[in-house]
């Protein structure tokens, strides 16, 4: 093992990634692009999810609040539990809901005399389109339970007047959409161009002959691994700290944690991700090929990580398959550190899972490059 | 020149890729400081002999030992030098920065490591080219690029892949005189082409076809065996058969 072997790799590396302005300019200005674009849409999208809901001081045939519970329960992907007011953090915090819809005691008793109601949603931080989907559903269902019945007094309205809704996070005084996503797309952004550039770099390597030129060198496979590792953990941490700056400063995206963290899991997610593209640059003959694998890796984990649709509600086969892929920890780690503001002991599991798949993707990497000559 | 053991020796050569045998018993003594040259058409097994000598790939029978070792050995790599048939180089680094870089992978450090780029760049004539990004020269330049970027660390043992395709004649022949400078100061080389007049330089020459060595000896011996007064037509008469085998 030689330093300077490894280090002049690295270096190389990272100047060819830096040197190429134009992809310089995209890998900072696409990202900052899909968090502005994120800050403003929040995707509202079905998935099987299951509601908490407290019920309002009423009983009897007009119970407005156990309609549309009922209502909710009937409609597709939706399961209902009853909890109590006291109830609601604790399942939250344990995820047996991904969301509380709270009834104050009086909402029926307002909603018939036609007086301003309203209910709450409440939803985790780690769980961020939750809010938006119980929203949805909470408007069709109230619609349709209010919308046919008639007011007590009938000089009003025809049909009773929709509550209104307010939403509150846990962990959450005045925060954005865009508070729960930055942690993802931080996670994502890294994954996606270490493992894009890797791979294609690498195919580059082979195709070009440099490979082969390296391989009669002195250089070692670990030396060139290690060096791939190094140069790309150049390009990360150069790439990671602008989104990050970016969304902080410019996004005012709330940073609860220690930067410190961030880095580390920034770190693995980058180890995993440069083995990754080397590993599947074997597989490919060309530079369309390796291209071919991106949505291959890439796709299943953006949709399976949690970024859009929380993991519990996903059908058991899926969560299987959410659990083997690394972004799931990663995102679950950046959410701990930027949202809830956690430590570093408390993602422990995430961090050990990141660094297993590391050992596990440079193992299989450097195997792969004996393969990559012939 | 010869120094006791040979400096490549092997015997019973053969190499196989799936069913398609590349290399068929292949035996071959070449012994230190010597200027020997691979000719035969395209698909004969050149290249793939030549990886097998560098250690890139594993025989399927027969020894081959190479600097006394038996490969693939990985000590052997510092004193080798192996110029592809690609140019091999980073098409976004300047000249220097590619010549620098493999200059660094042999340990090649600061002051030293400066001077030796100085000096094949100068061979290379690419001194005043040396801080274009390779992606913009032309194809000679590039293939000038990659010599240089094989020189900086002063091989013992040089394996050279059509190393003079695309290269213009006034070039080539600055080339073979820098080759025929490297092989008086001791490097032996090992050079595979299809140009007569280049292979009319080396000291010795194989013939190999369909991953046979059809014959070996200088190349008057192989004119000679073909009954031919050039270099071309030998060549012919080895591909169309030679002599029977």
């Amino acid at each position: 093992m030689d330093a300077s072997r490894i280090l002049s790799l690295g270096k190389r590396i990272a100047t060819q990634c830096l040197r190429d302005k134009r992809t310089m300019a995209l890998i900072i200005a696409a990202p900052s692009l899909v968090m502005l674009l994120l800050a403003y849409f929040f995707s509202t999208s079905a998935g099987s999810i299951t509601i908490g809901v407290v019920l309002d001081h009423r009983t009897g045939t007009e119970h407005l609040s156990q309609l549309i519970a009922d209502g909710l329960n009937a409609s597709d992907n939706v399961t209902v539990v009853y909890l109590e007011e006291k109830d609601i953090n604790a399942s939250l915090n344990n995820k047996s809901v991904d969301g509380v819809i709270y009834f104050p005691p009086n909402f029926t008793r307002n909603v018939l005399d036609s007086k301003p109601s309203y209910v709450k949603i409440v939803t985790h931080g780690n769980n961020p389109s939750a809010g938006g989907i119980i929203a949805q559903k909470f408007a069709n269902v109230s619609a349709k339970v209010l919308g046919s019945r008639a007011p007590v007094q009938p000089a009003a309205s025809p049909a009773l007047a929709m509550p209104s809704v307010e939403a509150e996070v846990l962990y959450g005084e005045g925060y954005k959409s865009i508070d729960f996503f930055a942690p993802y797309i931080l996670g994502l952004i890294a994954f996606i161009f270490v493992f894009m550039f890797t791979s294609v770099t690498f195919l580059r390597e082979r195709s070009f002959g440099t490979l082969e030129r390296l391989m009669v060198s002195p250089i070692t496979r670990a030396e060139i691994i290690i060096g791939y590792m190094l140069g790309f953990l150049v390009f990360a941490a150069i790439q990671s700290s602008i989104i990050l700056l970016f969304a902080i400063f410019v996004l005012n995206v709330k940073m609860a944690g220690g930067v410190l963290a961030v880095v580390v899991v920034q770190f693995l997610l980058t180890l995993v991700a440069v083995n990754l593209g080397i590993f599947c640059s074997s597989f490919a003959k060309n530079e369309l090929q390796a291209i071919q694998f991106i949505p291959l890796v890439l796709l299943p984990q953006i949709f399976l990580d949690g970024m859009f649709w929380p993991v519990s509600t996903f059908p058991n086969y899926l969560q299987a398959l959410s659990y083997i892929m690394p972004l799931t920890y990663a995102n679950d780690a950046l959410q701990g550190i930027m949202v809830q503001g956690v430590g570093l002991g408390d993602i422990w599991v995430d961090i050990l899972v990141l660094l297993g798949f590391a050992v596990a993707m440079i193992v299989l990497s450097t195997l792969t490059l004996n393969k990559q000559l012939q | 020149m010869a120094s006791g053991e040979n400096i490549i020796e092997c015997s019973g050569l053969t190499m196989s890729f799936g069913s398609l045998k590349v290399l068929d018993c292949i035996d071959l003594s070449i012994e230190y400081g010597e200027n020997y040259g691979l000719l035969g058409p395209n698909g004969s097994g050149k290249t793939t002999l030549i990886r097998i000598l560098c250690g890139l790939l594993i025989p399927n029978s027969g020894t081959v030992k190479v600097l006394g070792r038996k490969v693939p050995d990985h000590r052997n790599n510092a004193l080798i030098g192996y110029m592809t048939q690609m140019d091999a180089l980073y098409n976004d680094l300047t000249v220097r920065e590619n010549a620098r870089f493999f200059a660094s992978i042999y340990g090649l450090k600061g002051h030293i490591r400066e001077k030796r780029i100085d000096e094949v760049l100068e061979v290379a004539r690419l001194t005043d080219r040396q801080d274009s990004i390779v992606g913009t020269l032309s194809g000679g330049m590039k293939k000038r690029a990659s010599i240089a970027c094989v020189l900086t660390h002063r091989p013992k043992l040089m394996f050279m892949d059509e190393p003079t395709v695309g290269v213009d004649p006034g070039l080539r022949s600055e080339f073979w005189d820098y080759f025929r400078e490297l092989n008086k100061q001791g490097v032996t080389l090992i050079i595979s082409t299809h140009i007569m007049d280049e292979a009319e330089r080396c000291g010795r020459l194989a013939f190999l076809r369909e991953g046979r060595k059809l014959i070996e000896g200088s190349p008057q011996y192989l004119k000679d065996k073909a009954g031919k007064a050039g270099l071309e037509e030998a060549y012919m008469y080895y591909a169309g058969g030679g002599d029977g085998r």
